[in-house]
């Protein structure tokens, strides 16, 4: 795509508007990478596309607080046949009691759970070796805490920490903050969402702007077996 | 905003890993691969991961000795590598089903955001400016389009105009904008939008 073409046809309108074809937004992508005045427009575009969702998002929040209560009007009881309203009324019941006895006390045990005194192993990983640590967890225990030891005698801002399975799929990501200095890195790694296997944990240092840090963004791995006990019957 | 033009002296910047042309880089691209992938309507966690991969693998190829052979293609470059990113992590998703879902953990606070580099406090107030001197109706247009999100013919057929009403409407705000952010930064010079750190003295 030449600029001329994508001024022409008011690409950064269409591309924030979502009117292009899946096709004609890569190659619109490949442009304004390349583009400087490209991208300077769909930039724009798209600060005033996210701007505008943000303001009237604010607005619609402010006229929900703004909004009265609406006064009871007094009707004279009538007869309704049953029909429709009244197959949406049980429905709506049904949906209310589900909620009222099944799922939101669920979702309190739930984070009652979360929230609760509770005892985790906690272990400390060294840099990937020839025998990965076994890390055990107890039936119940739904938190595992890792303390990672140093690669450097730097402490960096940021952690991007990616847990990756032995197939090398990615079960859990996440930024981190940094430890204070000359700290080592801790983590709680939530183990009753994992299966029992071999992971790694690739750590990458970050900048304050999350760059990578360092020449050669190296990453430093750490391995480990995760078992869990059997339930004593 | 100032235009950018990448040449062998950025990318040499680059390679030795001069921390100022790493920063203006960052940030750069950041925006354009926030805007990428939000386009796609993809979790943030997801956009997070792939725009850190991007970089680590185009800091890569910078500093291999094949390095970049043509500078003033970088953008292509990173482009090409957050492709290749997103189709990877794509297929991933794709293979792991609903049981193996990555989850969207995020660090609280300082934890940096890719958009937040794009819409800053100060760039929704220059937003604010601007619609507040739309009409009312272009008003309600681009509540409709960017906050209600409603289909586009829908919201033609309500308001009594056509496409290319919106195209018009949405270029005249951009525009308007782009004024604004370019007065606000020649009046106040640094930001995270100035242009390229200066190129090196060389040593004769």
């Amino acid at each position: 795509m030449q600029h001329a073409e994508a001024v022409r046809d008011g690409m950064a309108e269409r591309y924030v508007l979502g009117e292009l074809e899946e096709q004609q937004a890569l190659e619109y992508e490949a442009h304004f990478f390349d583009c400087p005045e490209c991208a300077e427009d769909v930039k724009a575009a798209a600060v005033l596309a996210g701007g505008a969702r943000e303001i009237f998002h604010a607005e619609a929040g402010q006229a929900v607080r703004r909004e009265q209560p609406r006064p009871r009007h007094t009707r004279r009881f009538g007869w309704r046949p049953m029909g429709i309203a009244a197959a949406v009324a049980v429905l709506a019941v049904g949906a209310v009691a589900y909620q009222a006895w099944v799922l939101v006390p669920g979702l309190r045990r739930e984070v009652a759970q979360v929230h609760s005194l509770q005892a985790a192993p906690w272990f400390f990983l060294s840099i990937s070796r020839a025998e990965p640590q076994v890390l055990t967890v107890a039936p119940g225990q739904r938190m595992v805490g890792l303390t990672l030891s140093r690669s450097s005698q730097q402490s960096h801002p940021f952690y991007r920490c990616r847990l990756v399975d032995s197939a090398g799929r990615t079960v859990e990501t996440a930024t981190v903050p940094g430890p204070p200095r000359g700290g080592e890195l801790q983590l709680l790694l939530p183990a009753a969402r994992i299966n029992p296997g071999a992971y790694t944990i690739e750590l990458s240092a970050l900048d304050e702007a999350g760059a990578p840090v360092g020449p050669h963004n190296d990453v430093v791995r750490y391995s480990f077996e995760l078992r869990r006990e059997e339930e004593k019957q | 905003m100032q235009l950018e033009a990448f040449d062998a002296a950025y990318v040499d910047a680059l390679r030795s890993s001069d921390a100022e042309t790493e920063r203006h880089f960052v940030a750069y691209f950041t925006q354009l691969i926030s805007i990428k992938l939000r386009s796609g309507r993809r979790t943030r966690n997801l956009m997070e991961d792939v725009r850190q991969e991007t970089f680590l693998r185009v800091f890569r190829i910078l500093r291999s000795p094949e390095s970049v052979r043509f500078p003033e293609r970088l953008g292509a470059l990173v482009n090409s590598v957050c492709n290749n990113v997103l189709l990877e992590s794509l297929r991933a998703d794709d293979r792991h089903g609903a049981g193996t879902d990555p989850g969207d953990i995020q660090a609280p606070g300082r934890a940096p955001d890719p958009e937040q580099s794009l819409i800053t406090r100060e760039r929704t107030e220059q937003v604010q400016l601007v619609i507040d001197e739309l009409p009312a109706r272009d008003r309600q247009i681009l509540r409709a389009l960017f906050f209600e999100e409603r289909d586009k013919d829908e919201v033609c057929a309500e308001m009594g105009v056509d496409r290319d009403y919106l195209r018009v409407l949405v270029h005249r705000a951009k525009s308007q904008l782009r004024d604004r952010m370019r007065g606000r930064q020649r009046a106040w010079g640094a930001g995270p939008d100035r242009g390229r750190p200066a190129p090196r003295a060389t040593e004769s």
